[in-house]
Protein backbone atom coordinates (compact mmCIF):
# COMPACT_ATOMS: atom_id res chain seq x y z
CA UNK A 1 0.00 0.00 0.00
CA UNK A 2 2.82 2.36 0.74
CA UNK A 3 3.75 2.59 -2.95
CA UNK A 4 0.32 3.96 -3.91
CA UNK A 5 0.08 7.54 -5.02
CA UNK A 6 -1.08 9.85 -2.27
CA UNK A 7 -4.81 10.42 -2.42
CA UNK A 8 -5.90 13.65 -4.04
CA UNK A 9 -9.60 14.28 -3.74
CA UNK A 10 -10.64 16.13 -6.85
CA UNK A 11 -14.26 17.18 -6.99
CA UNK A 12 -16.05 16.27 -10.22
CA UNK A 13 -16.23 19.11 -12.71
CA UNK A 14 -18.47 19.65 -15.69
CA UNK A 15 -17.25 21.49 -18.77
CA UNK A 16 -19.62 22.28 -21.62
CA UNK A 17 -18.73 23.54 -25.07
CA UNK A 18 -19.76 27.12 -25.75
CA UNK A 19 -23.49 27.74 -26.23
CA UNK A 20 -24.71 24.21 -25.52
CA UNK A 21 -25.44 24.25 -21.76
CA UNK A 22 -29.21 24.67 -22.14
CA UNK A 23 -29.41 21.84 -24.65
CA UNK A 24 -27.51 19.49 -22.35
CA UNK A 25 -29.69 20.46 -19.41
CA UNK A 26 -32.77 19.54 -21.43
CA UNK A 27 -31.24 16.27 -22.61
CA UNK A 28 -30.31 15.26 -19.06
CA UNK A 29 -33.80 16.10 -17.81
CA UNK A 30 -35.25 13.60 -20.27
CA UNK A 31 -32.87 10.96 -18.95
CA UNK A 32 -34.00 11.21 -15.33
CA UNK A 33 -36.72 8.54 -15.69
CA UNK A 34 -34.12 6.04 -16.90
CA UNK A 35 -32.41 5.84 -13.53
CA UNK A 36 -31.49 2.17 -13.04
CA UNK A 37 -34.45 0.38 -11.53
CA UNK A 38 -35.40 -3.11 -10.57
CA UNK A 39 -38.54 -5.00 -9.73
CA UNK A 40 -39.53 -4.00 -6.23
CA UNK A 41 -40.90 -6.74 -4.00
CA UNK A 42 -43.42 -4.33 -2.52
CA UNK A 43 -46.84 -5.69 -3.65
CA UNK A 44 -47.91 -2.23 -4.76
CA UNK A 45 -44.99 -2.05 -7.17
CA UNK A 46 -44.97 -5.61 -8.45
CA UNK A 47 -47.70 -4.96 -11.00
CA UNK A 48 -45.82 -2.00 -12.43
CA UNK A 49 -42.54 -3.94 -12.54
CA UNK A 50 -44.13 -6.82 -14.38
CA UNK A 51 -45.92 -4.48 -16.76
CA UNK A 52 -42.60 -2.86 -17.57
CA UNK A 53 -41.02 -6.23 -18.24
CA UNK A 54 -43.86 -7.41 -20.48
CA UNK A 55 -44.12 -4.11 -22.34
CA UNK A 56 -40.37 -4.08 -22.91
CA UNK A 57 -40.58 -7.44 -24.64
CA UNK A 58 -43.59 -6.33 -26.70
CA UNK A 59 -41.75 -3.15 -27.65
CA UNK A 60 -38.79 -5.20 -28.82
CA UNK A 61 -41.01 -7.43 -30.96
CA UNK A 62 -42.83 -4.40 -32.31
CA UNK A 63 -39.55 -2.86 -33.44
CA UNK A 64 -38.57 -6.07 -35.19
CA UNK A 65 -41.95 -6.19 -36.94
CA UNK A 66 -41.63 -2.57 -38.01
CA UNK A 67 -38.23 -3.14 -39.57
CA UNK A 68 -39.50 -6.19 -41.36
CA UNK A 69 -42.57 -4.36 -42.61
CA UNK A 70 -40.54 -1.51 -44.09
CA UNK A 71 -38.20 -4.01 -45.73
CA UNK A 72 -41.13 -5.85 -47.30
CA UNK A 73 -42.73 -2.62 -48.50
CA UNK A 74 -39.45 -1.48 -50.07
CA UNK A 75 -38.94 -4.94 -51.54
CA UNK A 76 -42.05 -4.46 -53.66
CA UNK A 77 -43.53 -7.86 -52.82
CA UNK A 78 -46.71 -6.49 -51.25
CA UNK A 79 -49.84 -5.24 -52.99
CA UNK A 80 -51.12 -1.75 -52.18
CA UNK A 81 -53.84 -3.22 -50.02
CA UNK A 82 -51.36 -5.40 -48.12
CA UNK A 83 -49.13 -2.39 -47.49
CA UNK A 84 -52.11 -0.45 -46.20
CA UNK A 85 -53.27 -3.26 -43.92
CA UNK A 86 -49.79 -3.84 -42.55
CA UNK A 87 -49.31 -0.14 -41.91
CA UNK A 88 -52.67 0.19 -40.17
CA UNK A 89 -51.98 -2.85 -38.00
CA UNK A 90 -48.61 -1.47 -36.88
CA UNK A 91 -50.07 1.97 -36.36
CA UNK A 92 -52.74 0.52 -34.06
CA UNK A 93 -50.16 -1.52 -32.20
CA UNK A 94 -48.20 1.70 -31.68
CA UNK A 95 -51.30 3.50 -30.43
CA UNK A 96 -52.16 0.63 -28.10
CA UNK A 97 -48.61 0.70 -26.72
CA UNK A 98 -48.85 4.45 -26.09
CA UNK A 99 -52.06 3.78 -24.20
CA UNK A 100 -50.50 1.03 -22.06
CA UNK A 101 -47.41 3.12 -21.34
CA UNK A 102 -49.66 5.94 -20.21
CA UNK A 103 -51.69 3.56 -18.02
CA UNK A 104 -48.61 2.24 -16.24
CA UNK A 105 -46.77 5.57 -16.18
CA UNK A 106 -43.84 4.24 -18.23
CA UNK A 107 -41.66 6.27 -20.58
CA UNK A 108 -40.03 5.12 -23.82
CA UNK A 109 -36.68 5.31 -22.06
CA UNK A 110 -37.84 2.71 -19.53
CA UNK A 111 -38.89 0.20 -22.17
CA UNK A 112 -35.46 -0.75 -23.38
CA UNK A 113 -33.28 -3.79 -23.07
CA UNK A 114 -29.65 -3.06 -22.41
CA UNK A 115 -27.49 -5.52 -24.28
CA UNK A 116 -24.27 -3.97 -22.99
CA UNK A 117 -21.71 -3.57 -25.75
CA UNK A 118 -24.32 -4.48 -28.37
CA UNK A 119 -26.41 -1.45 -27.53
CA UNK A 120 -29.98 -1.00 -26.39
CA UNK A 121 -33.08 -2.34 -27.97
CA UNK A 122 -36.38 -0.60 -27.77
CA UNK B 1 -28.92 -6.18 6.52
CA UNK B 2 -25.67 -4.85 5.04
CA UNK B 3 -25.70 -2.35 2.17
CA UNK B 4 -22.58 -2.61 0.02
CA UNK B 5 -21.09 0.59 -1.41
CA UNK B 6 -17.82 -0.48 -2.93
CA UNK B 7 -14.75 -2.66 -2.70
CA UNK B 8 -11.34 -1.19 -2.10
CA UNK B 9 -7.77 -2.28 -1.57
CA UNK B 10 -7.06 -3.55 1.96
CA UNK B 11 -6.35 -1.39 4.99
CA UNK B 12 -8.93 1.28 4.22
CA UNK B 13 -10.42 1.39 7.74
CA UNK B 14 -8.85 4.75 8.50
CA UNK B 15 -10.34 6.25 5.32
CA UNK B 16 -13.82 4.86 5.98
CA UNK B 17 -13.88 6.02 9.58
CA UNK B 18 -16.35 8.86 9.98
CA UNK B 19 -17.98 8.39 6.57
CA UNK B 20 -21.78 8.29 6.69
CA UNK B 21 -23.88 6.26 4.29
CA UNK B 22 -27.58 5.77 3.55
CA UNK B 23 -29.81 7.45 6.10
CA UNK B 24 -26.72 8.70 7.92
CA UNK B 25 -25.63 5.18 8.93
CA UNK B 26 -21.92 4.87 9.74
CA UNK B 27 -19.84 3.13 7.10
CA UNK B 28 -17.62 0.30 8.27
CA UNK B 29 -15.19 -2.04 6.57
CA UNK B 30 -15.52 -5.81 6.18
CA UNK B 31 -12.08 -7.05 5.20
CA UNK B 32 -11.26 -10.34 3.54
CA UNK B 33 -7.54 -9.69 3.65
CA UNK B 34 -7.28 -9.12 -0.09
CA UNK B 35 -10.25 -6.75 -0.32
CA UNK B 36 -12.13 -4.30 1.85
CA UNK B 37 -15.90 -4.00 1.48
CA UNK B 38 -17.46 -0.70 2.57
CA UNK B 39 -20.87 -1.33 4.10
CA UNK B 40 -23.45 0.11 6.44
CA UNK B 41 -26.00 -1.74 8.55
CA UNK B 42 -29.73 -1.24 8.18
CA UNK B 43 -32.73 -2.76 9.84
CA UNK B 44 -34.72 -2.70 6.62
CA UNK B 45 -33.82 -3.43 3.03
CA UNK B 46 -34.03 -3.17 0.13
CA UNK B 47 -33.84 0.57 -0.11
CA UNK B 48 -36.06 2.14 -2.75
CA UNK B 49 -34.24 3.43 -5.79
CA UNK B 50 -34.44 7.18 -5.49
CA UNK B 51 -32.17 9.92 -6.75
CA UNK B 52 -31.43 11.00 -3.17
CA UNK B 53 -30.39 7.54 -2.00
CA UNK B 54 -28.31 6.88 -5.10
CA UNK B 55 -26.52 10.16 -4.43
CA UNK B 56 -25.88 9.13 -0.83
CA UNK B 57 -24.51 5.83 -2.10
CA UNK B 58 -22.27 7.65 -4.56
CA UNK B 59 -21.06 10.03 -1.86
CA UNK B 60 -19.59 7.05 0.02
CA UNK B 61 -18.02 5.71 -3.16
CA UNK B 62 -16.48 9.13 -3.75
CA UNK B 63 -15.03 9.14 -0.25
CA UNK B 64 -13.25 5.92 -1.18
CA UNK B 65 -12.19 7.38 -4.51
CA UNK B 66 -10.51 10.26 -2.71
CA UNK B 67 -8.11 7.64 -1.34
CA UNK B 68 -7.88 5.15 -4.19
CA UNK B 69 -10.08 3.96 -7.04
CA UNK B 70 -12.69 1.57 -5.65
CA UNK B 71 -14.89 -0.93 -7.44
CA UNK B 72 -18.30 0.73 -7.00
CA UNK B 73 -21.16 -1.62 -6.19
CA UNK B 74 -24.43 -1.20 -8.04
CA UNK B 75 -27.03 0.40 -5.85
CA UNK B 76 -29.14 -2.27 -4.18
CA UNK B 77 -26.52 -4.90 -3.40
CA UNK B 78 -27.65 -5.86 0.09
CA UNK B 79 -26.60 -8.88 2.13
CA UNK B 80 -28.52 -10.43 5.01
CA UNK B 81 -25.40 -10.85 7.16
CA UNK B 82 -21.66 -10.29 7.23
CA UNK B 83 -21.22 -14.03 6.68
CA UNK B 84 -23.27 -13.86 3.46
CA UNK B 85 -21.18 -10.95 2.22
CA UNK B 86 -17.93 -12.75 3.05
CA UNK B 87 -19.11 -15.85 1.22
CA UNK B 88 -20.06 -13.80 -1.86
CA UNK B 89 -16.68 -12.07 -1.87
CA UNK B 90 -14.78 -15.32 -1.32
CA UNK B 91 -16.41 -16.87 -4.39
CA UNK B 92 -15.03 -14.14 -6.66
CA UNK B 93 -12.07 -12.86 -4.72
CA UNK B 94 -9.44 -13.45 -7.41
CA UNK B 95 -11.58 -11.85 -10.15
CA UNK B 96 -12.46 -8.90 -7.91
CA UNK B 97 -8.81 -8.36 -6.98
CA UNK B 98 -7.96 -8.30 -10.71
CA UNK B 99 -10.78 -5.84 -11.35
CA UNK B 100 -9.50 -3.62 -8.57
CA UNK B 101 -6.00 -3.73 -9.97
CA UNK B 102 -7.40 -2.72 -13.36
CA UNK B 103 -8.74 0.61 -12.04
CA UNK B 104 -5.92 1.27 -9.60
CA UNK B 105 -4.69 4.85 -9.73
CA UNK B 106 -7.37 5.77 -12.26
CA UNK B 107 -10.66 7.64 -12.44
CA UNK B 108 -13.54 7.69 -14.89
CA UNK B 109 -14.17 10.68 -17.13
CA UNK B 110 -17.31 11.03 -19.20
CA UNK B 111 -17.69 12.67 -22.59
CA UNK B 112 -21.20 13.34 -23.79
CA UNK B 113 -21.85 14.62 -27.29
CA UNK B 114 -25.16 15.85 -28.67
CA UNK B 115 -25.50 14.84 -32.28
CA UNK B 116 -27.09 17.20 -34.77
CA UNK B 117 -30.41 15.87 -36.03
CA UNK B 118 -32.59 18.51 -37.68
CA UNK B 119 -34.90 15.87 -39.20
CA UNK B 120 -35.88 14.65 -35.75
CA UNK B 121 -37.06 18.10 -34.76
CA UNK B 122 -39.34 18.28 -37.79
CA UNK B 123 -40.86 14.87 -37.08
CA UNK B 124 -41.25 15.64 -33.39
CA UNK B 125 -43.54 18.49 -34.30
CA UNK B 126 -45.57 16.28 -36.61
CA UNK B 127 -45.90 13.51 -34.01
CA UNK B 128 -46.92 16.01 -31.34
CA UNK B 129 -49.80 17.10 -33.52
CA UNK B 130 -50.83 13.47 -34.12
CA UNK B 131 -50.80 12.45 -30.45
CA UNK B 132 -52.60 15.47 -29.10
CA UNK B 133 -51.76 17.60 -26.07
CA UNK B 134 -52.58 15.16 -23.27
CA UNK B 135 -53.74 11.67 -22.39
CA UNK B 136 -53.42 8.46 -24.34
CA UNK B 137 -54.69 8.24 -27.89
CA UNK B 138 -58.10 6.74 -28.29
CA UNK B 139 -58.06 3.21 -29.74
CA UNK B 140 -59.39 3.31 -33.29
CA UNK B 141 -62.19 1.08 -34.45
CA UNK B 142 -61.23 -2.00 -36.47
CA UNK B 143 -61.17 -1.19 -40.19
CA UNK B 144 -63.49 -2.86 -42.63
CA UNK B 145 -62.39 -3.70 -46.18
CA UNK B 146 -63.86 -0.57 -47.71
CA UNK B 147 -62.08 1.58 -45.18
CA UNK B 148 -58.75 -0.11 -45.93
CA UNK B 149 -59.18 0.42 -49.65
CA UNK B 150 -59.85 4.16 -49.26
CA UNK B 151 -57.32 4.88 -46.57
CA UNK B 152 -53.70 5.77 -47.08
CA UNK B 153 -52.93 6.08 -43.37
CA UNK B 154 -51.24 2.67 -43.20
CA UNK B 155 -48.88 3.43 -46.08
CA UNK B 156 -48.14 6.85 -44.62
CA UNK B 157 -47.37 5.25 -41.29
CA UNK B 158 -44.92 2.83 -42.91
CA UNK B 159 -43.32 5.72 -44.81
CA UNK B 160 -42.82 7.57 -41.52
CA UNK B 161 -41.30 4.42 -40.05
CA UNK B 162 -38.92 4.20 -42.97
CA UNK B 163 -37.80 7.79 -42.42
CA UNK B 164 -37.31 7.15 -38.72
CA UNK B 165 -35.25 4.05 -39.39
CA UNK B 166 -33.09 5.98 -41.88
CA UNK B 167 -32.58 8.73 -39.35
CA UNK B 168 -31.59 6.25 -36.65
CA UNK B 169 -29.10 4.60 -38.98
CA UNK B 170 -27.63 8.02 -39.76
CA UNK B 171 -27.40 8.84 -36.04
CA UNK B 172 -25.58 5.55 -35.42
CA UNK B 173 -23.18 6.35 -38.23
CA UNK B 174 -22.47 9.83 -36.86
CA UNK B 175 -21.99 8.48 -33.34
CA UNK B 176 -19.54 5.80 -34.52
CA UNK B 177 -17.61 8.35 -36.55
CA UNK B 178 -17.34 10.77 -33.62
CA UNK B 179 -16.35 8.02 -31.23
CA UNK B 180 -13.44 7.12 -33.50
CA UNK B 181 -12.30 10.73 -33.72
CA UNK B 182 -12.52 11.28 -29.97
CA UNK B 183 -10.58 8.06 -29.42
CA UNK B 184 -7.85 9.42 -31.71
CA UNK B 185 -7.80 12.72 -29.81
CA UNK B 186 -7.10 11.01 -26.48
CA UNK B 187 -5.08 8.07 -27.78
CA UNK B 188 -2.14 7.30 -25.54
CA UNK B 189 -3.75 9.15 -22.62
CA UNK B 190 -6.73 6.97 -21.73
CA UNK B 191 -6.31 3.48 -20.37
CA UNK B 192 -9.69 2.18 -21.56
CA UNK B 193 -12.87 3.33 -23.24
CA UNK B 194 -16.49 2.26 -22.78
CA UNK B 195 -19.50 3.51 -24.73
CA UNK B 196 -22.81 3.73 -22.95
CA UNK B 197 -25.53 2.00 -24.96
CA UNK B 198 -28.29 4.35 -26.00
CA UNK B 199 -31.69 4.09 -27.63
CA UNK B 200 -31.58 3.94 -31.44
CA UNK B 201 -33.28 7.35 -31.63
CA UNK B 202 -30.98 8.95 -29.08
CA UNK B 203 -29.13 12.04 -30.21
CA UNK B 204 -26.47 11.66 -27.58
CA UNK B 205 -23.25 9.73 -27.55
CA UNK B 206 -21.77 8.95 -24.14
CA UNK B 207 -18.26 7.65 -23.80
CA UNK B 208 -16.48 6.85 -20.55
CA UNK B 209 -12.72 6.91 -20.32
CA UNK B 210 -10.56 5.30 -17.68
CA UNK B 211 -7.77 7.79 -17.07
CA UNK B 212 -4.82 7.67 -14.72
CA UNK B 213 -5.13 10.43 -12.14
CA UNK B 214 -1.76 11.80 -13.08
CA UNK B 215 -2.87 12.08 -16.73
CA UNK B 216 -6.04 14.08 -16.04
CA UNK B 217 -4.56 17.43 -17.10
CA UNK B 218 -3.28 15.96 -20.36
CA UNK B 219 -6.66 14.35 -20.93
CA UNK B 220 -8.57 17.59 -20.45
CA UNK B 221 -6.12 19.48 -22.61
CA UNK B 222 -6.43 16.95 -25.43
CA UNK B 223 -10.22 17.03 -25.34
CA UNK B 224 -10.37 20.83 -25.19
CA UNK B 225 -8.11 20.99 -28.19
CA UNK B 226 -10.37 18.56 -30.04
CA UNK B 227 -13.52 20.53 -29.15
CA UNK B 228 -11.90 23.86 -30.12
CA UNK B 229 -11.18 22.41 -33.53
CA UNK B 230 -14.83 21.48 -34.02
CA UNK B 231 -16.93 24.63 -33.88
CA UNK B 232 -20.57 23.80 -33.29
CA UNK B 233 -19.88 20.45 -31.66
CA UNK B 234 -21.91 20.18 -28.46
CA UNK B 235 -19.79 18.41 -25.88
CA UNK B 236 -20.03 17.93 -22.13
CA UNK B 237 -17.03 16.60 -20.24
CA UNK B 238 -17.48 15.56 -16.63
CA UNK B 239 -15.51 13.89 -13.89
CA UNK B 240 -13.50 12.57 -12.25
CA UNK B 241 -15.94 9.85 -11.16
CA UNK B 242 -15.49 6.47 -9.56
CA UNK B 243 -14.94 3.89 -12.32
CA UNK B 244 -18.56 2.71 -12.53
CA UNK B 245 -18.18 1.78 -16.21
CA UNK B 246 -15.09 -0.34 -15.71
CA UNK B 247 -16.09 -2.87 -13.10
CA UNK B 248 -17.26 -5.64 -15.42
CA UNK B 249 -14.71 -8.22 -16.58
CA UNK B 250 -12.81 -6.93 -19.54
CA UNK B 251 -13.66 -8.43 -22.92
CA UNK B 252 -10.53 -9.83 -24.54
Amino acid sequence: MSEREPARAEEPRVEVSRGSAAEFAEELRTLAPSLPDRINADPEHVENGLARLVLTVIELLRNVLEHQAVRRMDGGTLTDEEVERLGLALMRLDERMQELKHTFGLSDEELTIDLGPLGRLG
Amino acid sequence: MLHLYCLTAPRSEGVAAGVRGLAGAPVRVVSTGALDAWVSEHAEAPHPVTVELVREHDRVVRAALAWEAPLPARFGQDFPSEGALRRALAEREAALARALERVRGAVEMTVRVLLADPAAEAEKGAEGAREGPSGPPKPPAAPDDAQVAKSAAGREYLSRLRERQRREAELRHRADFLQTRIARAVAGIVLEEARTPSRPSSRSLTISHLVARRALSDYRRALRSFVDGEPGLRVLISGPWAPYSFTEPRRE
